[in-house]
């Protein structure tokens, strides 16, 4: 059955690390030993270094590589999700971006987050300890992705936005600022 | 006999203006001193209210349009979007807030209005664009000129946005809500000056600031600002242990916690 893995490694610096650790023949038996059948990588700049270690053996799992894709990520994380009689579970793999980080949760798929350690500004890597500690994803570095992709198919995960019928987001905090009360909703109406 | 020289004239002169504007500042700069300092007249309200939206970058736009789902369109008839020059991607997040919230309203069906129409059950909404306040890869000296030059276009988007208001023609915004951008600090800024000089009354545009999710243990740079300047009606952050840091440090610098704003 169809399983896909998609790895991002985001839209404004390049992490070659993570493309070279994803196509290693560690990650790829580590994913043919989980059955995957699709490796899914969005790439940025990196096109022709992908080229040039593209793997000769890729152990049967089908390999595609693009660059950007400007109206999101949305289709190809959805091809991760399990479908009855389709295809099973996958799993992404992100750069610790919050945006990418979001909308993998909110489709609550599986994912493990490699924080590009290059970066100066380092608020992206505190973002996935915490999530990490939260339970809600896996963190790894480049180095040891074969052992966390093994890891995340494997633990029980805490689901991202259990949704209630409570409006959220700023509207509550919004309207009390205003000195909309509660009761004035039915009067709007 | 003391005479009154020009000198002594012109210390006292001095000294009453600066006292004035102290005093002046020390009046409309919101929520340090305990929030809802200037409520309005109306409460509670009854009638609509007009909310003013600050787009920036990518991945703060991203996060207002998640933050922003519940926002009822039938409370806030008039909503106005602040976007940068040449930020199309935050324009046509401005009409994908708005399908969201306009598809809650059931009652309207399942079209979205677009920008500058009225409509009866959701209202309107508009958006003004101001010059940014900082270019990608801008070198730090020319920083001061654009934001200057940022700031600018924030008065005349706040001056334009009284005097489309279809709430109240000529009327300030009642609520500004921004989260990281730089040209949220400069909106916030361009509010508060109005407020100084009597343009705007004090309880107009309650200014509520929203730290980015991706924060967890430092504020962004606009955050900083904002919150040790104690521009905002309303700091809030989105993970408690941020919250706790920030708020055992200093107690005249405290922020609020409601849980994760997106979804």
């Amino acid at each position: 059955m169809h399983r896909e893995i998609f790895v991002t490694t985001g839209a404004t610096a390049d992490f070659q690390d993570l493309l070279a650790n994803a196509v290693s023949n560690e990650t790829l038996q580590a994913l043919s030993d989980l059955s995957f059948t699709h490796l899914t990588i969005q790439g940025g700049k990196l096109g022709d270094y992908f080229q040039e270690i593209k793997p000769e053996n890729t152990r049967g799992i089908n390999i595609r590589f693009f660059d950007f894709n400007k109206n999101g990520l949305q289709q190809e994380m959805k091809a991760c999700q399990a479908r009855e009689g389709v295809s099973e579970e996958g799993l992404v793999v992100c750069h610790a971006g919050a945006g990418t980080i979001l909308d993998a949760m909110r489709l609550g798929l599986p994912l493990v987050v490699v924080p590009n350690v290059s970066l100066l500004d380092n608020h992206q890597e505190e973002l996935a300890d915490e999530l990490e500690r939260q339970g809600y994803v896996v963190k790894s570095d480049t180095k040891d992705l074969a052992a966390a992709i093994k890891k995340s198919t494997q633990i029980s995960r805490k689901t991202w936005g259990t949704s209630t019928n409570e409006r959220g987001g700023i509207a509550p905090i919004a309207d009390k600022l205003i000195g909309y009360e509660e009761e004035v909703k039915g009067r709007l109406d | 006999m003391a005479e009154i020289s020009a000198l002594r004239l012109l210390v006292a002169a001095i000294i009453v203006a600066v006292t004035t504007a102290f005093l002046r500042l020390f009046y409309i700069l919101p929520a340090t001193w305990g929030s809802h300092k200037h409520p309005h007249p109306e409460y509670p309200r009854t009638t609509p209210a007009h909310m003013v939206v600050v787009l920036g970058s990518g991945g703060h736009t991203a996060e207002m349009q998640s933050i922003m789902r519940d926002i009822d369109p039938r409370k806030y008839m008039h909503r106005t979007y602040i976007v940068s020059s040449g930020d199309d991607f935050s324009s046509s997040k401005a009409f994908e807030i708005e399908r969201k919230i306009q598809s809650k309203c059931t009652e309207r069906g399942s079209t979205t209005t677009i920008k500058g129409k009225n409509d009866l059950v959701v209202g309107f909404w508009d958006i003004k664009v101001v010059p940014r306040a900082r270019k990608i890869h801008q070198p730090l000296y020319t920083t001061m000129f654009s934001s200057a030059w940022c700031l600018m276009g924030c008065f005349r988007a706040l001056v334009e946005t009284a005097r489309d208001s279809t709430i109240s023609p000529g009327e300030y915004p009642d609520i500004i809500i921004t989260n990281g951008p730089a040209t949220a600090v400069m909106v916030i800024l361009a509010s508060l000056v109005l407020k100084f000089l009597g343009v705007a009354p004090a309880w107009s545009m309650n200014s509520v600031y929203v730290e980015s999710w991706a924060r967890i243990k430092t504020l962004s740079l606009s955050g900083k600002v904002l919150l040790n300047l104690g521009l905002c009606d309303q700091f809030i952050v989105q993970w408690e242990i941020l919250a706790k840091a920030i708020n055992g440090r200093s107690r005249w610098k405290q922020v609020e916690w409601h849980g994760f704003l997106v979804e």
